[in-house]
């Protein structure tokens, strides 16, 4: 939630002076690119204290991983700049209270996420002899619709970026996502955050590790790996693949084990040196060898080589297609019983509900008791699936379960429906409690969705996704 | 339903009982069912009742709407001759209500109570109660008073602690004063328009420039020459008055018939 001012808080209590609201709503266009800085801004904010407001309509919709909203703005006199596509605007949900107008996001701390013109429509129309209506529309996409669902991953080597150097290895799920923060902004010269973990770790996001560095020796059978480290591991005892130069694939992905009289700078290495991982541009001469980069563990290895797990968005089944950095973290968090949230400012933050977490807002039927709800409904889906099967490694066999209580007594079903099934298949797990984690994030995620609820309530600028609010409804 | 029970915070607005042993004073001796430790009570004052009320704890802030008060008086006599012992409560700025009659006798602590049935949240918290003591030549003491109050508690929502608000839409119109939040809260996650609360008015009318040039000059010696019931009974009314009457919230600052 977000802190605002009390005078804020007390003019969405109260209104202002007493008894109604006065909306106030920041407003202000500004230009996204970097080379486009220090131009041009455009303030077409709704300020209750003048009558120069052209805004029309303002909406912003928030949902967890989308998001999105729409303005229309007056141009009576067609003043609106032409094109605003590509501005961003951090909206402010205000209102004029006892200290002046609020809806900035410094004292009032009133701007929700930020938003950008993704498109836009003119309006004009009005009936014979009537006053004319010219209206400016804009689209507006979020965090997760106009920046994550659109931008591809892109770490490691073009053209297939499938994390070749290891940036992603041996780390947590929480330093992942941290990391891929850090590559979204280094694409997009963008600046976005994430709030350090505090009380929201699960107990999975800081210490399960979904691309996990393994010495030969240890790799789990049936397993897909790609080789960091060829070491002194014989990889073609293991279902590893080498190949001499002459014989590459182009496109294909290798890593140098030999360099022989092979000039592998020629057919797209960096350098001539072992255990150079490139993607062949043509098939090679001389005496080089190389192993093909990923490989299914048909053993346990032995020697000093290194792999890595293969990342789950570029397994073979999903290569030749990116995920976007909205897929990519959702993938990682199905690993936990965390959520990403974004919040003003460009930052993110990582969830994780808890029954012990304190009330965020209460909201009443009565606006003597506090801050009022208009309407509040709740509803109760009936649970399906009620259980949870995860399955491991490429031949699936390794699994966990998890059972709801409310339908189950151990393994038999004793609810008033019927025993329902999801069924997941994560070749990369390697063990059983990998299988049980997963079964049991998943289990907490369909519990949480078990009850719903929808509440109208006057502005409240505080509120944030995945608040824990409550609802005090004295109605009889 | 559930119940409360409210305990005495202070001598009430009539307290006409003498007697007090074990306590620092009269309320605090009828806290507790805890026998002759600590009583008040009233002595034989030519034949008349005597009244005693207490202030009462204020209801939680869980409670909905009132369905019953019940006043309890824990009493005895210190001789076994018949007394009326009435429990009593008083409302802010009410007169006082008695139970019927309770006759006893007993030199042995008894329980009478009374109910008094429904009243506003605001009036409980407002309330007194306590007893009106029969003494008949003998005294009446009192160990312990106290209300049970019925109510239907607040209802509050969502029901499970790990629900979430999964969606929100912030929406403000000009056009219609709607300034208002719809949270979802778990898996609703669907875009509703509401039959009872869609919108929400703000309390001023939001001013915004029209769109376009809007109304003229011209247009406005036109409404004056066209004869509407409006224009005759107003010949002289200004312009920017009648752009008000036309809808029209600030003059246009342009235009032809500027």
């Amino acid at each position: 939630m977000r802190i605002c001012h009390t005078a804020l808080i007390a003019a969405q209590t109260n209104g202002y002076p007493v008894g109604g609201y006065q909306p106030a709503i920041r407003c202000i266009f500004t230009p996204t690119g970097t080379a486009t800085a220090g131009t041009a801004t455009y303030d077409y904010s709704f300020n209750p204290t003048v009558l120069t407001n052209r805004l029309i309509q303002a909406e912003q919709r928030e949902s967890i991983g989308d998001d999105g909203g729409t303005l229309i703005i007056s141009n009576y006199d067609k003043s609106v700049p032409d094109n605003l596509t590509g501005y961003y605007v951090d909206l402010g949900w205000g209102l004029n209270t006892a200290s002046s107008v609020m809806w900035d996001a410094g004292t009032a701390n009133a701007v929700a996420p930020r938003m950008w013109v993704m498109q836009q429509s003119e309006i004009s129309g009005g009936a014979k002899n009537s006053q004319p209506q010219l209206y400016k529309v804009y689209e507006l996409g979020g965090v997760w619709s106009a920046v994550l669902n659109q931008q591809p991953v892109r770490i490691g080597y073009a053209p297939y970026y499938q994390d070749e150097t290891g940036t992603l290895a041996n780390q947590t799920v929480y330093t992942c996502i941290s990391l891929l923060i850090t590559a979204l902004n280094s694409q997009t010269g963008m600046s976005f955050t994430l709030d350090a973990l505090g009380t929201q770790d699960d107990g999975l996001i800081s210490t399960i590790i979904p691309f996990p560095i393994v010495t030969a020796g240890s790799f789990v059978v049936n397993t897909q790996y790609n080789i960091l480290t060829t070491g002194t591991t014989d990889y073609t005892l293991i279902g590893g693949v080498l190949t001499t130069a002459g014989a590459f694939i182009v496109s294909k992905r290798y890593i140098i084990l030999t360099v022989g009289t092979t000039d592998f700078t020629l057919i797209g290495a960096t350098s001539n040196n072992i255990d150079v991982i490139f993607y062949a541009t043509g098939v090679g001469a001389g005496t080089g060898t190389a192993y093909e980069v990923p490989f299914i563990a048909s053993g346990v290895g032995a020697g000093t080589g290194t792999a890595m797990s293969s990342l789950r968005s570029l397994n073979p089944q999903t290569t030749g297609q990116f995920q976007t950095y909205a897929q990519f973290v959702q993938s990682l968090l199905e690993l936990t019983k965390c959520v990403l949230i974004a919040r003003a400012g460009l930052a993110f933050k990582i969830v994780y509900p808890q029954s012990s977490d304190a009330v965020q807002e209460t909201y009443y039927s009565s606006q003597a008791s506090g801050h009022p709800f208009y309407e509040n409904m709740n509803r109760r889906l009936n649970m399906s699936p009620n259980y949870v099967e995860v399955f491991g490694k490429e031949d699936a066999s390794i699994s966990a379960k998890w059972y709801d209580t409310d339908h189950f007594s151990g393994t038999a079903y004793v609810g008033n429906f019927m025993p329902v099934i999801k069924s997941i298949w994560e070749q990369s797990f390697s063990s059983t409690g990998q299988c049980s984690n997963r079964a049991s994030a998943e289990g907490l995620q369909l519990k949480q969705q078990l009850l719903g609820g929808r509440v109208i309530i006057p502005m409240d600028a505080r509120v944030e996704l995945m608040d824990r609010t409550e609802m005090d409804d004295s109605r009889v | 339903m559930a119940t409360v029970v409210l305990a005495p915070t202070n001598n009430g607005s009539t307290m006409s009982w003498s007697v007090l042993v074990g306590a620092a004073s009269k309320w605090e001796a009828c806290l507790t069912n805890d026998g002759d430790t600590s009583y008040s009570g009233a002595t034989w004052v030519d034949g008349t009742e005597v009244l005693g009320l207490f202030g009462m704890d204020n209801l939680p802030s869980t409670v909905a709407k009132v369905t019953d008060v019940t006043v309890t008086v824990i009493v005895r006599r210190n001789n076994a001759s018949l007394a009326n012992i009435r429990p009593a409560l008083k409302l802010s700025g009410g007169s006082v209500q008695y139970s019927g009659s309770n006759f006893t006798s007993s030199t042995s602590y008894v329980t009478i109570s009374y109910s008094f049935g429904s009243f506003t949240i605001a009036e409980v918290n407002g309330m007194e109660c306590g007893a009106e003591l029969g003494t008949n030549f003998w005294s009446t003491f009192c160990t312990q008073v106290y209300a049970t109050v019925t109510y239907i508690p607040v209802a509050v929502y969502p029901t499970d602690p790990l629900v979430r608000v999964s969606g929100i839409t912030r929406t403000f119109r000009a056009w219609d004063k709607t300034y208002q939040v719809v949270l979802n809260l778990g898996s609703n996650m669907t875009n509703y328009v509401s039959p009872i609360s869609g919108k929400i008015q703000s309390a001023i009318e939001p001013a915004v420039l029209p769109s376009g040039p809007g109304y003229t000059r011209a247009d406005y010696e036109k409404w004056l020459a066209g004869g509407s019931a409006l224009a005759k009974r107003f010949p002289q009314i200004p312009y920017e008055v009648w752009l008000k009457v036309m809808g029209q919230k600030q003059a246009p600052l342009f235009g032809p018939g500027y």
